[in-house]
């Protein structure tokens, strides 16, 4: 099983985010469960959300303590220790940051000198696609690009169900966001 | 097999399953967990793809009343809550069960005031635990899908309303994958409702809801009580008739023995030690007793209740008073006594088997493996106790 979790601020998207990943990692034959930290909805505070991906049905429905990944959709995230905590030592963080993986492994508790950084400019590559919002999309690309659990086929048949009542303007935005993210090059 | 199953949110899968029920009316009024349910069968009913009156109601003792009147008219009703919005509605709850109205509510299970607490627990729940309703918990997507079907069915047949309880956040706000009947398959289980000789009808004018003097109150209540046990058979042959005609693709193992309307058993049948849960909690215990017992001689056996009310008593005896340990969680306090599950398990068990109380999870307190497995090491102690974890 892995177990990803999501950290971001309210009104990025981050359960929106959390539900794409489990849409799009079944579309791609595995069996999936996404879950937001249970809470109600604040514009700005900081949002966890947890999604399980695994060979089999998933019954277990605790949170997720000890992550194998991490997405986190501010570098400024990193000073709350809550964001890292329990990550595994084997485990990956993909961050939307301009600091280079040194300067983030810098921010990190020691014990956790040893986990794999992806990291980029999210951010300005939304800013390109016309909206910041778009950012977590992007996040959600490059991370079915580097773990291998969807493909962006996956994530653009998911992008479609999830914003079916949105405008097509948004449906289109995201799917080239979903494309931009799956480009970025590590 | 997989591409008959859909990945949703929790809620929105009981709102599609409530939809292929086809209720006539519904009644909303809105409350955290339980809010995204009736939004989306409203959305269903803005894009066609349900017929119904809806009604948002001005609060919830109206949303229950628009409910109660409904079913007096003999149309199929349903509403959602939870929590406070359910204290609410409870002098409704209590009449619609007095008079003998089906109808079927989704609780979305959620801890009660004060201290305020948006997040999941059973104290609504036990709010509502006497009201002579029929009471379902379900473990995941799937079985909330499947048990509001039968509930329909159920209260219809025997004319008692019943209340689906779905644990907030960890099943209504949970993305996973559910299996949706057909619409083929739907209307083959579930007819029309008919109306009955209880039904309000302006050409045959009767009375519902009268006085009933000392003479006469105990009786009609007995007659209630009764009714609502004897309702034990036909709540299992509505489910089993359901899987007779629905094939949940393997997301719902239903068989007579070990997985009927009435529980869940779950583990080897010779484990000495058995754990009762209620609701979503059952998969994370699933996990931890099949980590036990791996590792152990004594094993561990899980039993999933998954009809609360009405208590199937004997059949929960012939489980229990096999064992020689019992674990009871509930997710409830009853203040002032013994914890409302445990209660229920006491009055069945024989005085031989080791009995443990675990009240945990209150207001959305994580129930973890670990926290399992720290309940199931207690339940070895012969102290007769209860915990908090």
């Amino acid at each position: 099983m892995i177990e990803i979790r999501l950290h971001g601020l309210g009104g990025q998207g981050i359960v929106t985010a959390a539900e794409l990943i489990a849409m799009s990692a079944w579309s791609h034959q595995l069996w999936s469960q996404s879950v937001p930290f249970f809470g109600p909805e604040r514009t700005g505070a900081p949002v966890q959300a947890f999604v399980r991906l695994d060979h089999e049905p998933i019954r277990l429905r605790q949170k997720i303590y000890e992550p194998d990944w991490l997405i986190i959709r501010e570098d400024k995230l990193l000073a709350n220790l809550e964001t890292t905590a329990g990550l595994k030592r084997t485990g990956k963080i993909l961050i939307n940051s301009r600091l280079s993986q040194a300067e983030i492994k810098d921010k990190l508790p020691k014990n956790l000198y040893g986990v794999q950084i992806f990291s980029f400019d999210a951010q300005s590559l939304a800013k390109d696609l016309g909206t910041e919002i778009l950012t977590t999309t992007i996040l959600i690309g490059a991370f079915g690009q580097v773990a291998g659990c969807f493909d962006l086929l996956d994530l653009q048949t998911a992008i479609k169900e999830k914003f079916a009542d949105k405008t097509e303007a948004i449906i289109k935005d995201n799917l080239r966001a979903s494309v931009s993210g799956f480009k970025v090059k590590f | 097999m997989k591409n008959k199953i859909k990945i949703l949110e929790g809620s929105r899968a009981i709102a599609e399953a409530v939809a292929l029920c086809q209720p006539e009316v519904i009644s909303a009024f809105p409350i955290t967990p339980q809010t995204h349910i009736v939004e989306d069968l409203a959305k269903l009913i803005s894009e066609n793809k349900l017929t119904a009156i809806y009604e948002r109601a001005e609060s919830e003792t109206a949303a229950a009343s628009i409910m109660l009147g409904a079913s007096a008219a003999g149309v199929r009703a349903y509403t959602a809550t939870s929590s406070q919005g359910l204290l609410h509605m409870i002098e409704v709850i209590y009449n619609m069960s007095g008079m003998r109205l089906p109808g079927v509510l989704t609780l979305a299970n959620r801890a009660i005031s004060a201290p305020i607490n948006i997040w999941n627990d059973h104290s609504d729940a036990m709010a509502m635990r006497d009201a002579g309703w029929i009471m379902l918990f379900a473990e995941n997507s799937q079985e909330a899908v499947d048990m509001h079907f039968w509930a329909f069915k159920i209260g219809e047949k025997v004319n008692i309303p019943v209340c689906v309880n779905v644990d907030g956040f960890s099943l209504t706000h949970t993305t996973e994958p559910v299996y949706l009947p057909s619409k083929q398959e739907a209307k083959g289980y579930l007819k029309k409702r008919v109306a009955g000789s209880n039904s309000l009808d302006t050409t045959a004018p009767i009375s519902l809801g009268l006085l009933y003097g000392p003479d006469k109150y105990q009786d009609e209540r007995l007659k209630l009580h009764n009714d609502l046990n004897q309702s034990k058979k036909v709540i299992e042959s509505c489910a089993e008739d359901y899987y007779k005609q629905v094939d949940t693709q393997g997301l719902t193992n239903y068989n007579k023995k070990t997985n009927n309307a009435w529980w869940e058993y779950y583990g080897p049948q010779t484990a000495k030690t058995l754990i009762v849960v209620l609701g979503s909690t059952a998969g994370t215990f699933k996990t931890a007793i099949d980590l036990y017992n791996k590792k152990n001689r004594d094993q561990v056996a899980l039993l999933k209740l998954k009809l609360f009310r009405p208590l199937p008593i004997e059949g929960l005896a012939k489980i229990i008073n096999h064992k020689k340990h019992c674990l009871v969680i509930d997710r409830a306090l009853a203040l002032g006594a013994n914890p409302p599950l445990y209660s229920d398990i006491k009055a069945i068990a024989k005085t031989s088997v080791n009995l443990t109380s675990v009240v945990t999870g209150l207001g959305g307190k994580d129930i973890t493996v670990d926290l399992a497995l720290k309940a199931i090491k207690l339940t070895r102690s012969k102290n007769k106790k209860i915990i908090t974890l």
